[in-house]
């Protein structure tokens, strides 16, 4: 068969060579680029998300007759302002080395005391073979949670200290009750073999070393300077893409836009907006549902007697541990009601409320602030965006710990959703546009 | 100055000129000032098409409207049994404009005659615009509806005939 010698064929033929040979070479680079400035993969995202969640208030700020960049200044200056206020707040409420000894061997005979109250051995009880077999799983439990809450060789000898010299870090109520717990902790047994915690070996055991989620070890933790160097070099990237895609203006989309073949061009225009309208109101929704939450808990947990500080931390990890589905409400009833579990001396905004029955109360606030969030926040801010299936969640989340450790965990959810969302426009605008068959 | 920056500077001071000279003989920004028609310029994707390339298919989803910058455009119906051309439109003329309006599916078939460079609107971008600058949007939308009234005579004149 003859070769098509047209001048336009010839040149039609020789750019379809010239654009698959730049994609051969420019795909595994980009790809390679990828893999290797991973780190800054979490910048940039946080970044980005900053920015397309800032930019209806620039918007707004600039219909109100601001220009571009006044408008970006003001807002920037307001977020650093609000975030620097609420970092420093929360730094200032979390508890120092020797409150957290405190904490610690408070929780630790507290949580105990409570164990041994609610599950008495079967045979005392006469209860059959199902409580036997749960008491055999959460002995079990208890027994791991012995070792993460015993003190280190260091806070103990911190501890004898502060017991010894009476030199005023604690009250002398607190101090005589932490000598009381300290001696009980010291005589605590391992409800699996009954032998001593101290002599069974376990507590040197490095498998019982506390961990960070997915296997970042605090013995690795490198010195402040170190620390704040590497937090510079990749988290500099942050502030840079937030504050160029404020003032981008949208030229970046449309260059990204320009480089789409004519045949995609409108369904591409169409499906990004809509995935942009899907998104962004998903977004912020749920930094709406986060934040209500969050203000339901600071001001709900302290008219049961919780402290301001201690309502402020559980606020605020009950709150974003609640943008996961089916595990987030969990993990924030368990730090809720675990915390009740230990309080001392709560304060009484209601005379019923006392040490003993402090439990019952938090367990409703927690019930109330769901209720409120799936009743009225889920159904009205969100809608149907987050309607994943149980099993799905589970997935999502392991996968985003493996991938991106703790913050994968807390933000795989909603990149799961944007995933989601873009993936059903695209289809349903490809089917629309006739580029698929329906 | 730098030659080179001077150089660089008349370079796209030239084009800004250029397109702005464009722009204003376009009959939907004839109502406009030169500072309005660069706020719109921002909203422009520039597409080029190749000779017989199609621009639009009737039947589908119309999202945005164009306007010639260089080439030409043939509007057909392919629905007729033998497919009909119902206009042929050259440089300043609009193409798509019922799309800005709402997003019915297109009612013919555009088609590029030789090299075409089209400026696109994406219809979303126009709304927020609208919504930024409303006294722009209404200059443009008040020549929209001459240039649809306009067309909408010449096809009853078109009936009247046949």
């Amino acid at each position: 068969m003859a070769k098509n010698t047209d001048p336009a064929t010839v040149v039609a033929r020789r750019t379809r060579y010239y654009k698959t040979a730049v994609a051969l070479i420019l795909l595994p680079a980009v790809a390679y680029l990828g893999y290797a400035l991973s780190a800054l993969l979490l910048p940039v995202l946080v970044g980005g998300i900053l920015a397309y969640l800032s930019y209806p208030v620039t918007f707004w700020l600039r219909r109100k007759g601001l220009n571009r960049g006044t408008s970006v200044f003001l807002f920037a200056s307001l977020l650093l302002l609000s975030l620097f206020t609420l970092l420093n707040t929360v730094r200032s409420q979390l508890p120092g080395a020797d409150e957290q000894i405190r904490l610690r061997t408070t929780a630790q005979y507290k949580l105990n005391n409570h164990y041994r109250n609610w599950m008495i051995p079967p045979e005392q009880t006469g209860q059959g073979f199902l409580k036997q077999l749960v008491v055999q799983e959460t002995n079990a439990m208890m027994d791991q949670l012995n070792h993460v809450l015993q003190l280190s060789e260091a806070q103990k000898h911190r501890l004898q200290e502060i017991l010894d010299n009476h030199d005023a870090v604690f009250t002398a109520d607190q101090q005589q009750r932490l000598e009381r717990y300290s001696d009980a902790n010291e005589r605590l047994l391992s409800y699996t073999t009954g032998d001593s915690l101290r002599s069974s070996g376990m507590e040197e055991d490095p498998e019982y070393e506390m961990a960070f989620p997915f296997g970042e070890s605090v013995e690795q933790t490198p010195g402040t300077l170190t620390l704040l160097v590497h937090i510079f070099s990749t988290w500099l990237i942050m502030p840079i893409v937030f504050f160029f895609l404020l003032l981008d203006d949208g030229k970046l989309k449309k260059q990204i836009i320009s480089m789409v073949p004519n045949m995609f061009f409108e369904m591409t225009l169409t499906s990004v907006h809509n995935v942009d309208k899907a998104i962004g109101s998903y977004l912020r929704g749920t930094i709406s549902e986060t934040l209500a939450i969050f203000a339901l808990f600071l001001l709900l947990l302290p008219m049961i007697g919780f402290s301001l500080g201690a309502s402020l931390l559980i606020g605020l990890f009950a709150a974003l541990t609640n943008i996961i589905p089916v595990f987030g409400p969990l993990a924030g009833a368990v730090a809720c009601v675990g915390y009740a579990l230990i309080i001392e001396d709560p304060g009484r905004p209601f005379p019923a409320v006392n040490e003993e029955n402090i439990i019952i109360y938090a367990l409703i606030v927690v019930l109330f602030i769901q209720a409120i969030d799936n009743i009225f926040l889920k159904p009205y801010i969100l809608g149907s965006a987050t309607d994943l299936h149980p099993l799905t969640v589970i997935f999502v989340v392991i996968a985003g710990g493996i991938l991106l450790g703790f913050w994968g965990v807390l933000f795989s959810i909603p990149l799961w959703v944007i995933l989601k969302v873009s993936c059903i426009t695209v289809h349903k605008r490809l089917k629309l546009y006739g580029i698929i068959q329906s | 100055l730098n030659p080179f920056w001077s150089s660089l500077s008349k370079l796209v001071t030239t084009q800004q000129d250029s397109d702005l000279k464009f722009l204003k003989t376009v009959s939907v920004f004839a109502d406009l000032s030169g500072r309005e028609i660069s706020k719109v310029s921002r909203l422009f994707h520039i597409r080029n098409f190749s000779d017989e390339e199609r621009i639009f298919t009737k039947g589908q989803p119309g999202s945005a409207f164009y306007i010639i910058k260089t080439g030409g455009i043939r509007v057909m119906d392919p629905d007729a049994a033998e497919a009909i051309q119902l206009a042929l439109l050259g440089t300043g003329d609009l193409i798509g404009e019922l799309s800005i309006l709402d997003e019915t599916p297109r009612s013919a078939t555009a088609i590029a005659t030789g090299q075409t460079q089209l400026l696109a609107i994406f219809k979303g971008d126009f709304d927020t615009f609208m919504q930024q600058e409303p006294v722009i949007a209404a200059k443009i939308y008040r020549r929209i509806a001459i240039v649809i009234g306009l067309r909408l005579k010449a096809t009853n004149a078109l009936l009247k005939k046949a």
